[in-house]
């Protein structure tokens, strides 16, 4: 299985600690052990768990061959978990994204006896599910500990890894022991996990982040922004907080072109900003930030 | 659309409730009622209807349903127990639909004998996914099913139908209690090859003198020659009840000569040849209603449809011509229809004498058995008598008295009948017993001849 690293998409942008963290997936399905250790990425809103959780999968995809007259081989599932009430209905959710959709049980060691059948016809190496955060109830518990205890049992008896993908309150997962007072319970999952890994948002002057601004500004025809476009890379940081996401949304939302002068973008910027953010105070407007103080604001 | 992730193929040979239990199996199923029920996979097994079209929709497997016509292996519509060969299924094999007829009982692959029944719970195989493992179906059981090899290999396929046909006979001239189909084949066997187990059975049951009376026995006579007729080569049976029939037709007509000869032909017997005419249309609409109802619509009768050809070759040694004041096979079903008597009890009744019957030699068809009108009514008179507590329905009533229903309600409703329901979901009918009591009040109005005890 060959996959293209760190800048090589022309999806998403995979530079930075996106390459480390796509080689770490790569490295979880890639495991020679008979029980795979799974993998938890967590991060802020925005930072690109979906974008890299979906890319990944569907790299790993591309790579077979579909046959019609045999079972179709699907080396990742992924599957966008939405608010479960219970544990069978994480498992249902990724039959369903398998696509088996009918006579599914109710009971968990069901479910999981069927997975595991589909996952051995299909040839699944890793399941992704994003949103893990919509599976988990809000305060560590009885229904908490049902997820964790699901998800052991899935683990054991498919030996398929799982890369879990959600924001910091995923974690809670990871650490039931520390979390529960009134019952006292060996934990389990954490031992089928590899350590957590954190996406952070990009650091407002690493090269990185003028990669990723390049990246999704290239897709309109505009110049490349360089080192010593830190003036504007640092506003376009303030607005986005250093998260893809919203870099995208801002960058969509204004209307840049390859033609206007570093004045012209500054007012897009500006307009774009207004059209989509709902900060009050706009960072390219030289009014509410001028030079002086962006420039000790980020001490350069 | 399909709602499976993992299609199935059908594999050539391979029967229906088979591919549906593979196609369960592959998509992660382990109880075959998550994925159907058992209504669901008979709807399937049908192969066509309105409740088959709903079914395939409702599971999404029309595209492999076309792949191979399923649809040209359906008897009678019923899903039948599984029969597996426990070797096939290990080798993951499809389960084949020529394992499923009666007449098979091995595997002609590897020769296993097919298994139908749990040897440890003595339970029939269902349709459900342990058989696929070589596994009992009953979910508190799960044993491995047995792989025997079959002794039989031999026989041919018209020695199996053979084989059955000696069960048939064996079955209802004693009972033989359960058995699997292949267990029936293997008994057949034994029976065909007529070891010193059934020569006593076979002198037992046939060279008893027949009497109409003794209802048993003759019927085993009649089975016993539809037996023998039903075999496709010599066995040492068929010699046994040749010799047997032959002795019987002799001592019993030669005692009976100049008398009718009181044999009884049974409604199953009668059944059998029923089921051995060639089929049209209206053939099946006549049986139906026959077989559930004991009537007839005199309508559809034809004259192919009631063959009694042994039967009546015996009694036309004995057949007194009468006058031509006599109606042909062709009526008498509509006269004796709305009474409710079956042509059995006729065929009795012109056994016993009560009937005059004129048999017409010259007919090529041998079912132009004429009965005296006159006669008919008689006996069906006589026949109701019997049932005292018997009703009838107001047609009945209307041509027992030669009214119509309006005047039939009308005695009702004078206090000259009673009715009866039985349960709400039952019509109204007449007491018998007050319908005779109003045709003797009627008599001089009435051509019929009354019973004197009326």
């Amino acid at each position: 299985m060959t996959h293209q690293l760190a800048s090589h998409s022309d999806e998403i942008y995979l530079g930075g600690h996106y390459s480390k963290i796509w080689q770490k997936m790569l490295n979880v399905v890639q495991q020679d052990v008979d029980y795979p250790y799974s993998l938890l990425i967590y991060g802020q809103s925005g930072v690109g768990k979906t974008s890299i959780g979906k890319h990944f999968a569907q790299e790993l995809n591309k790579d077979v061959v579909p046959d019609p007259s045999s079972t179709p081989v699907y080396p990742a599932v992924y599957v966008k978990l939405t608010t479960l009430k219970s544990p069978a209905q994480l498992l249902k959710q990724i039959i369903w994204e398998i696509g088996l959709t009918k006579g599914l049980g109710n009971e968990v060691h069901e479910l999981i006896k069927q997975l595991k059948r589909l996952l051995q016809e299909h040839k699944v190496k890793v399941i992704i599910l994003d949103e893990m955060q919509n599976a988990l109830p809000f305060a560590a518990g009885q229904k908490l500990l049902e997820i964790s205890k699901t998800l052991t049992e899935l683990l054991d008896d498919t030996h398929v890894p799982l890369i879990l993908l959600g924001t910091p309150a995923l974690k809670k997962l990871l650490e039931i022991d520390k979390r529960s007072k009134d019952f006292q319970l060996e934990e389990q999952i954490a031992r089928r996990f590899k350590n957590s890994i954190y996406i952070p948002s990009f650091p407002t002057r690493a090269k990185a982040w003028i990669e990723a601004i390049n990246f999704i500004t290239a897709k309109k025809g505009i110049a490349p922004l360089t080192t010593k476009d830190w003036q504007l890379s640092a506003r376009l940081h303030i607005a986005t907080d250093g998260r893809m996401a919203l870099l995208q949304k801002l960058i969509s939302l204004s209307k840049l072109s390859a033609d206007l002068t570093s004045d012209a973008a500054l007012d897009a910027l500006k307009e774009g900003f207004h059209e989509g953010f709902m900060e009050e105070l706009n960072p390219f407007d030289l009014e509410h930030l001028s030079a002086k103080e962006l420039k000790k604001i980020t001490s350069i | 659309m399909s709602y499976f992730s993992v299609q199935v193929v059908p594999k050539s040979g391979e029967s229906l409730p088979g591919f549906l239990l593979r196609l369960a199996k592959r998509n992660g199923y382990f109880e075959l009622d998550r994925l159907m029920t058992k209504h669901q996979l008979n709807h399937i097994y049908r192969g066509t209807g309105a409740l088959y079209d709903k079914t395939v929709q409702e599971l999404g497997i029309s595209e492999q349903l076309k792949i191979r016509d399923f649809g040209s292996i359906k008897s009678n519509g019923f899903l039948k127990n599984c029969r597996v060969c426990p070797t096939c299924v290990k080798a993951s094999l499809p389960i084949l639909e020529n394992w499923q007829s009666t007449t098979a009982y091995h595997c002609d692959l590897h020769h296993t004998v097919l298994v139908e029944t749990c040897q440890a719970c003595h339970k029939n195989l269902t349709w459900d996914l342990p058989v696929l493992d070589a596994k009992c179906s009953n979910q508190y059981c799960s044993a491995p099913l047995p792989e025997i090899a079959s002794k039989l290999r031999a026989l041919s396929k018209e020695a199996f139908e053979d084989c059955y046909t000696a069960f048939t006979w064996a079955n209802m001239a004693v009972d033989i209690g359960n058995m699997n189909r292949s267990e029936q084949l293997a008994f057949g066997y034994e029976v065909l090859t007529c070891d010193k187990t059934f020569l006593p059975l076979i002198k037992e049951y046939l060279t008893q003198q027949a009497q109409y009376s003794g209802y048993p026995d003759t019927m085993r006579f009649w089975q016993a020659y539809s037996c023998l007729s039903g075999l496709n080569q010599d066995w040492a049976l068929r010699s046994a009840l040749l010799t047997a029939i032959q002795k019987l037709s002799t001592e019993h007509f030669a005692i009976t000569s100049g008398t009718l000869t009181p044999l009884y032909v049974p409604h199953d017997f009668k059944k059998h040849y029923l089921e051995g005419i060639p089929l049209d249309e209206t053939y099946f609409t006549l049986r139906k209603s026959y077989i559930s109802t004991k009537k007839v619509e005199f309508d559809t009768v034809s004259k192919e449809h009631f063959s009694f050809s042994n039967l009546i070759s015996a009694l036309c040694r004995f057949a007194i011509p009468k006058d031509s004041s006599t109606v042909s096979l062709r009526h008498w079903p509509s006269v004796i229809a709305p009474y409710r008597v079956s042509a059995t009890d006729v065929i009795l009744a012109c056994c016993q004498g009560d009937i005059d019957f004129y048999f017409d030699k010259n007919d090529q068809l041998l079912d132009s058995l004429h009965i005296s009108e006159i006669h008919m009514r008689k006996f069906v008179f006589s026949h109701l008598d019997k049932f005292e507590n018997g009703h009838v329905d107001a047609q009945a009533a209307s041509l027992i008295c030669q009214l119509s229903t309006e005047q039939i309600y009308a005695a009702k409703r004078e206090g000259l009948l009673k009715t009866y329901r039985v349960n709400n979901f039952t019509r109204r009918s007449f007491r018998v017993r007050d319908v005779l009591k109003l045709a003797r009040l009627l008599d001089n109005q009435l051509p019929l001849p009354l019973n004197s005890a009326a």
